[in-house]
């Protein structure tokens, strides 16, 4: 009983972390653009006369949201309009309950994951829910029968699936270097030194192409503007064309937590995680021979600011690609995908095996 | 039990975003919202056409070669360790097959997409 309700308070606290740093990547945006367009931002949102600079815009947008008209037009086919955006923001987000925000502790006398999903297949889990994503941006461009509805739901899709090809083979190359499927296993291995202890073993110093390949295919999957083709803002809208209100603010919301998905994995993968260099489970040993004990709960404290740091460093790269680049047109963004992206993830594979077969 | 308890608050969530418009919401009805939305233009064509570019058929076909290939490389970069250069020979004979298939596609024009 005490077991289930400490899951479901780690549900709700992951979760509402989750939906927290989803609402200030929206800010962090607004504000990026701001100063990349020499502009000040967003910064009128006030509590009490107090603005902090826009520390309250994402509250107020959210709410503004809440009370606009959700108009259903009449000639959609209903079923898949209202499945769409459902699809699309829940396996959005029930991926990133599978990454680990901070090593696990014992509760109860049993191992407690502190990441919602703890599962021993964790790579797995979040490919096969990334692909059921894409059936939110077919249904959605098909539901709404609207021509240009319908060209960017088939344009999404084409481009989801083809890059999805790519984020799957360069992850094998990291499954190879690190063989587990357990995430947090994953992120234990890099806690490893090498070169007298002084470089972490991290997953973008052993598979710097798989690194540059997943973040490049993780970025198409995403549908932001260097590969913004199916939304096309200035041609065809997209797949979201006839929704309003909520409806469109889940397409919205799912959209950014596509971007901290994205920021989580790569983290995870490849830039160790939660770890902090030279942090172990009883305190720090650092190469210099000194060491610093501390106790468990402290370091899951520095774990967890750990990951959110380097979470936030990997959004805002996220966000600074897409407010530098222009767009792609659909031939280049296909041929990118199937003729550079795959090859190349396919030859990290190759490389990565001969590597290993010459060190053993 | 951690998936189940995911998929119920996270549905709770999106649910409780799906409905808050049609609680909140005004609801204010004129004829031009009943028309598909094309920039204020009047639909040409009323009917969205049924048919599609078969490029895309090709291309869910490729995608499924080679997803079916990353359910066999998954497990094979798993038990990588137990024999290396074994499952490296074999590795190198599967590569060179799937990707003659994805050069015939390309040789076929299968991933040029027409203007």
């Amino acid at each position: 009983m005490e077991w289930v309700i400490a899951v479901a308070v780690k549900v709700i606290v992951i979760f509402t972390w989750a939906l927290l740093t989803v609402l200030y990547i929206t800010l962090l945006e607004r504000k990026e653009s701001a100063v990349i367009q020499d502009r000040i931002g967003a910064n009128r949102a006030s509590i009490l006369g107090l603005r902090l600079n826009g520390f309250f815009q994402p509250y107020a947008d959210a709410l503004k949201m809440f009370f606009k008209e959700d108009y259903t037009p009449p000639f959609v086919d209903k079923p898949f309009y209202y499945l769409a955006p459902l699809v699309s923001i829940v396996f959005a987000l029930i991926p990133v309950g599978a990454v680990p925000v901070a090593d696990s502790i014992g509760l109860f006398g049993r191992k407690f994951p502190l990441s919602v999903i703890g599962s021993n297949v964790g790579v797995v889990l979040i490919l096969s829910l990334l692909s059921l994503a894409v059936y939110g941006v077919i249904f959605g461009g098909y539901g709404s029968r609207n021509k240009y509805g319908v060209l960017g739901g088939m344009r999404g899709t084409a481009q989801a699936i083809s890059y999805e090809v790519a984020i799957g083979l360069s992850l094998v190359g990291v499954l190879m270097v690190f063989p587990s499927l357990d995430l947090n296993e994953i992120v234990h291995l890099q806690n490893r030194y090498i070169l007298g202890g002084w470089v972490p073993l991290w997953g973008i110093f052993l598979q710097p192409l798989a690194a540059v390949l997943f973040l490049i295919a993780g970025m198409a999957e995403n549908k932001r503007v260097p590969f913004d083709i199916p939304e096309g803002e200035s041609e065809i809208i997209g797949y979201f064309l006839e929704y309003s209100g909520m409806k469109f603010g889940m397409f919205f919301v799912a959209d950014f937590v596509e971007i901290l998905l994205l920021a989580a994995l790569f983290t995870t993968f490849f830039l160790g995680g939660y770890n902090l260099p030279w942090l172990f489970t009883e305190g720090f040993h650092f190469p210099w021979g000194g060491s610093l004990a501390m106790s468990p709960i402290i370091v899951r404290i520095v774990q967890f600011v750990t990951f959110n740091i380097k979470l936030w460093i990997m959004i805002w790269f996220l966000l600074l690609v897409r407010w530098t680049y222009p767009r792609y047109r659909f031939d280049q963004l296909m041929d990118l995908g199937w003729k550079s992206l795959v090859p190349l993830s396919i030859f990290n594979i190759l490389i990565t095996a001969a590597v290993m077969v010459v060190i053993r | 039990m951690e998936l189940l308890f995911s998929f119920v608050f996270v549905l709770l969530i999106s649910f409780s975003m799906f409905f808050s418009g049609k609680v909140f919401g005004p609801r204010k009805d004129n004829a031009s919202k009943k028309e598909p939305f094309e920039c204020g233009v009047e639909p040409l064509q009323k009917e969205v056409p049924k048919n599609y570019s078969v490029h895309y058929f090709k291309i869910a076909i490729l995608f499924l070669i080679f997803d079916i290939e990353l359910a066999f490389l998954i497990p094979w970069a798993l038990a990588f360790r137990k024999n290396p250069f074994l499952f490296f020979v074999v590795m190198v004979i599967f590569q060179a097959f799937v990707l003659l298939a994805l050069f015939y596609a390309w040789k076929k024009g299968d991933l040029k997409w027409g203007i």
